[in-house]
């Protein structure tokens, strides 16, 4: 996790990923296959290696043991020769430098010279039962009186002879260095035996070093590093038996203590394993090698070949599959990064543009070539920047429509408002003047209601006393001003009456304008689209309102005229009236007489008392209906008023949402 | 990974016949110990992961009366790749046969007589020159010239004897007597006679079985002790016997063979844990045992360098093959298909054990034919005993030789 972080995997380009990807598909298989074949040669040149050693070691000490044998057999058949054994016991028994002595040794070198070479030997020895050294053809070679005594009591020699009397049969001494004579030598030696069965005397026959080392040094099949290992152990140390390839003095100068890191393989051939492999050897190389016993010498062999010489074939390979690869990284990295680019720059463009797109240049402009999926790719954003830009203009103009119509549309609603809160007044003032008329019509009737007791006071003042002229004449005075105010206050209606006209005028007024103003909402709506679906709900029951607000009005005129006529009416009675109360004061002084006149016509007036009473009722209830349907008036302005709030809330929501599509788009360059 | 795959490829056991008398006459718990011995071998090979990946089956089978059937029986039916067995030289003579006929493998663990080289057999056994030869030599040289040659009437005694009197001939020692008695006899009055008569300096015995036993303490019986004359045997008593012996017959007393367990040797002392962990801590092991194991080991190492069981390859192989033994390195010799021992000479201690007094340090070449006569002499000898005994490898009736 930490490595691919580190690496940053995931922000690296396109092209730095295909590159890498391609390359290591091209080098991974190579390097794993490399990494095959080379285990592979490696593990069948060491086993075709070892093989081949396997066979020459046992080729090898099979020829030795073979050697061996050959040296026995001959020696004995030496040892069997029975003039042999009459010279040796004449030489043992007869006197030195008798003429038989003389005799004997000369028969003995002939046969000797003949004998000898012939049966592959170098030298002869001839001993005594005793170990007497009865005749020697070694030059130089100090063996002393008596093998057993002498200077060689302790030598392989003399261990041969004595091991050769144990066993009564041939036997092959050690190697070893002897004073006076260069290199090591070794012998066969066998019991002299004569025919009777006894031994004559031992004869010790040199085994011809040479011939015993050609064997071993034969390098056939080992290359040119290639060696064998002959080795003898005495106690904990093995030497050196044999001359090495590149160690000719190697024989008892070169050797290795048991237990060492250096020859292995000599160290196992000399306990009896019989093996193989790669071991250190006895120069400290590393080798392939295979080692046997031979029992005759009681030899180790180790024939081994530098593990480089072996391998170097398995090491050319290596360079060769080295440079190989090495070769085909720059290949493949140069195609690499080509493939790559093919595939990542047309990307790359696409990425540009996308980008300035997204930071909202709509004007950039793609074309590609290319057929394939790059170009393809291009050409689609390139259309789509096309489109993009053709519908953020469009929209950007509806909304520039939008917003226009949105003002009005809030305009309109702003008018409407003031209207009808106008309205709203100007009913409540409605309201009110009824109210006052009302309140006037019933001050009226209480005034009326007066009138008639004052008037049937009157009659009965006038019935009862004349006396009460005076009173009457108050009483006509209270009257006649009474009158006068009934007819202040019956003017004052008419005023408000006027007053109700203008402004069910103007309601009218507004009525109209509400329609048109609702008829111009329902077609804006029906441009705004969706947008105006509420409003043209909105419009339709402002529309509707406009309507029983008309209707309304035409009921007010109808009972404004009616009242206006009750009014008129009334005030044409009240002048009649005055009149007649005037004239009925100037008359005061024919009251006398005419009292009953008077109380007549008070009486005749009684009943048209009680038509204008009830012409004030009327008035009154019809002044209450008015004041009714004011209240009505203002609840249907009080919900105008509401729905031209909603109306206001609604067209600020579409100025909002066109305030924010422009933001919006305004992000664009077109 | 190349050997990998060579493993997966054989899988199948490799059949390695075990031919012991296990029962009837020539039966004895050295017989069984050898088996023992081999089994040991066996399951030491497989606990490595076997010969070439593929374990080794043994099969035991008995030789009881009839050697050649049993032999046949295990190379036809029971498919095995080579045959450790035969003690005694009339099992080995009979198998020969077989083995040469179906081109198998005997492995031969015994001490013999030599003069003879089959194609077909690997003697793992001593040869007389091996054991005898030194044996002698040491006698002469220790106690005295003048021996007596006894022994049982059968091949390997008579062949014993005439290397020994070689021997005396070549070295000026002399023999004053050679007597052999019936195979199992247990009347030895005549050879306590010849000793009182002869007063040898040693008594070379060749005695096997239950006439040695009967001899030995008819010996002690008339109070010749092995500081008067001492009885210098060949191998014929070994370890797994002592326990039918009382010891005062034995005390003192020689015998030669090319191994004795008390031999001061690691790779001895680790072969005896092996074996007696196995089999428990009271068992004794001899020669023939340690020969056989050995073998198994040494022919184990022969198929694994040869990559086949195939006969021939395998003998090729098994030629100039070394081990490091118990007793030293065993060799088999490429010319004659015998093993280089080595040579120890024992002597019999109070407390059941076989002390080694001597060695000839490393091991001897073998000689089937001793260099002392020609092979021709050697034959016919050979074959005129065969021949004087009706056509069988032991004496029927008593028969002395002066």
């Amino acid at each position: 996790m930490s490595l691919l972080k580190g690496i940053n995997y995931q922000n690296r380009s396109l092209a730095q990923r295909l590159s890498f990807w391609f390359l290591f598909l091209v080098i991974t298989p190579l390097l794993i296959s490399s990494l095959v074949i080379d285990r592979i040669a490696i593990e069948s040149i060491h086993h075709k290696t070892i093989q081949a050693m396997e066979v020459n070691v046992k080729q090898k000490a099979l020829a030795l043991e073979s050697f061996a044998f050959e040296r026995t057999t001959s020696a004995a058949v030496i040892g069997r020769i029975d003039e042999l054994a009459q010279d040796a016991e004449i030489l043992q028994f007869s006197k030195t430098g008798s003429p038989e002595y003389i005799a004997a040794k000369r028969r003995i070198r002939a046969f000797s010279d003949y004998f000898v070479p012939a049966q592959g030997f170098a030298n002869l020895i001839v001993f005594c039962p005793k170990g007497y050294n009865l005749f020697q053809t070694i030059p130089g070679f100090n063996i002393g009186e008596n093998i057993f005594q002498g200077p060689l009591k302790d030598s392989s020699l003399a261990a041969s002879v004595r091991r050769s009397h144990l066993l009564i049969q041939p036997v092959i001494s050690d190697f070893s260095v002897y004073s006076g004579i260069a290199e090591p030598i070794a012998f066969t030696t066998a019991p002299i035996i004569k025919e009777d069965g006894h031994i004559a005397g031992y004869v010790a026959l040199q085994i011809d070093t040479h011939k015993l080392f050609d064997i071993v040094t034969n390098y056939d099949g080992l290359g040119s590093t290639g060696d064998t290992i002959v080795g003898a152990l005495e106690g904990n140390h093995i030497h050196i038996v044999a001359p090495m390839r590149n160690i000719q003095m190697a024989p008892f100068k070169v050797g290795v203590e048991r237990g060492d890191h250096r020859g292995i393989g000599i160290q196992h051939a000399m306990t009896g394993d019989m093996s193989g492999g790669e071991v250190i050897n006895v120069e400290g190389r590393s080798v392939l090698a295979s080692w046997a016993y031979v029992p005759t010498f009681r030899w180790g062999i180790s024939v081994q070949q530098d593990l480089n010489e072996a391998m170097h074939i398995a090491y050319e390979q290596r360079k060769v599959m080295l440079m190989v690869i090495l070769g085909i990284m720059l290949p493949a990295l140069l195609t690499a990064l080509f493939v790559s680019r093919s595939i990542s720059r047309p990307i790359a463009t696409a990425v540009e543009t996308t980008e300035k797109v997204a930071a909202g240049d709509l004007t950039v402009s793609i074309k590609s070539i290319h057929q394939d999926e790059t170009g393809k790719l291009l050409n689609a954003v390139g259309r789509m920047v096309d489109h993009l830009n053709s519908l953020i203009s469009q929209v950007r103009r509806s909304t520039q429509d939008l917003s226009i119509t949105a003002l009005s549309l809030s305009k309109m609603s702003q008018t409407q408002n003031e209207q009808v809160n106008k309205l709203s007044f100007t009913s409540t003032d409605i309201a009110n003047a009824t109210k006052l008329i009302s309140e006037t019509s019933e001050d009226l009737l209480q005034t009326m209601d007066g009138i008639t007791e004052a008037a049937d006071q009157t009659g009965t003042l006038a019935n009862t006393g004349k006396t009460a002229l005076s009173e009457l004449e108050v009483t006509m005075g209270i009257l006649s001003d009474a009158t006068k105010s009934i007819s202040a206050r019956l003017s004052h209606i008419d005023g408000r009456t006027k007053g109700i006209d203008r402004m069910t005028n103007t309601i009218n007024k507004i009525a109209d304008q509400t329609n048109l103003l609702s008829l111009n909402a329902s077609i804006e709506a029906e441009k705004a689209g969706e947008y105006g679906l509420g409003f043209a709900v909105l419009a339709r029951e402002i529309r509707r309102l406009a309507d029983q607000t008309a209707e309304a009005t035409v009921d007010i005129d109808q009972i404004v005229t009616e009242m206006r006529d009750a009014v008129l009416g009334g005030v044409v009675e009240m002048e009649q009236f005055s009149e007649k109360v005037n004239r009925s004061v100037i008359d005061a002084s024919l009251i006398g007489s005419q009292f009953t006149d008077i109380i007549n016509h008070v009486n005749a007036l009684l009943p048209q008392f009680v038509v204008v009473h009830d012409g004030m009722r009327l008035q009154s209830s019809e002044a209450h209906q008015i004041s009714d349907s004011m209240i009505e008036l203002t609840n249907s302005a009080r919900i105008s008023l509401e729905a031209l709030e909603q109306t206001t809330t609604a067209t600020h929501k579409l100025g909002e949402a066109i305030n924010v599509l422009n933001a919006e788009i305004a992000q664009f360059k077109l | 990974m190349l050997r990998f795959w060579k493993e997966h490829e054989q899988q199948e056991v490799i059949h390695l016949g075990i031919l012991h008398a296990l029962s009837g006459p020539a039966s004895g718990p050295t017989e069984n110990a050898i088996v023992d011995a081999e089994l040991l071998a066996i399951a030491e090979i497989n606990a490595q992961g076997g010969i070439m990946g593929r374990l080794v089956a043994p099969e035991v089978m008995d030789s009881g009366g009839d050697p050649e059937k049993a032999a046949r029986a295990l190379i036809s039916e029971r498919k095995v790749s080579a045959i450790f067995g035969c003690h005694m030289s009339i099992c080995r003579k009979a198998v020969r046969n077989i083995v040469e006929e179906q081109n198998s493998l005997l492995i031969y663990p015994a001490p013999y007589e030599g003069l003879e080289s089959s194609r077909n057999i690997i003697y793992l056994g001593a040869t007389p020159n091996q054991v005898i030869t030194p044996a002698v030599n040491w006698a002469l040289e220790n106690k005295g010239k003048r021996f007596l040659l006894i022994g049982s009437d059968f091949i390997w005694p008579h062949m014993v004897n005439e290397i020994a009197k070689d021997a005396l001939m070549a070295i000026n020692g002399e023999w004053v007597g050679e007597l052999y008695i019936p195979l199992n006899s247990e009347v030895t009055t005549q050879i306590i006679e010849l000793i009182k008569t002869k007063k040898p300096d040693v008594i070379l015995s060749s005695l096997v079985g239950i006439s040695a036993k009967s001899f030995l303490s008819a010996l002690q019986e008339t109070g010749i002790t092995a500081h008067d004359i001492p009885v210098l045997m060949a191998p014929s008593i070994s370890e797994t016997d002592l326990d039918t012996y009382s010891p005062k017959d034995l005390v003192g007393h020689y015998v030669a063979w090319s191994y004795f367990e008390a031999l001061n040797r690691e790779e001895n002392q680790a072969f005896i844990k092996r074996f007696r962990d196995r089999y428990g801590v009271d068992r004794r092991i001899n020669d023939i045992m340690q020969a056989a194991y050995s073998g198994i080991h040494l022919w184990a190492k022969a198929v694994e360098r040869a990559q086949t069981i195939e006969i021939n390859q395998v003998r090729q192989a098994l030629l100039g093959m070394s081990y490091q033994a118990p007793e030293g390195i065993i060799s088999i010799d490429a010319t004659t298909q015998h093993a280089w021992r080595s040579f120890y000479l024992g002597q019999f201690t109070k407390d059941k054990s076989i002390q080694p007094i001597w060695t000839a340090e490393y091991p001897i070449s073998p000689l089937p034919y001793p260099t002392t006569r020609t092979k021709t002499i050697w034959d016919s000898l050979e074959i005129n005993l065969y021949h004087q005994w009706n056509d069988h490898w032991y004496a029927p009736l008593t028969k002395t030789v002066q």
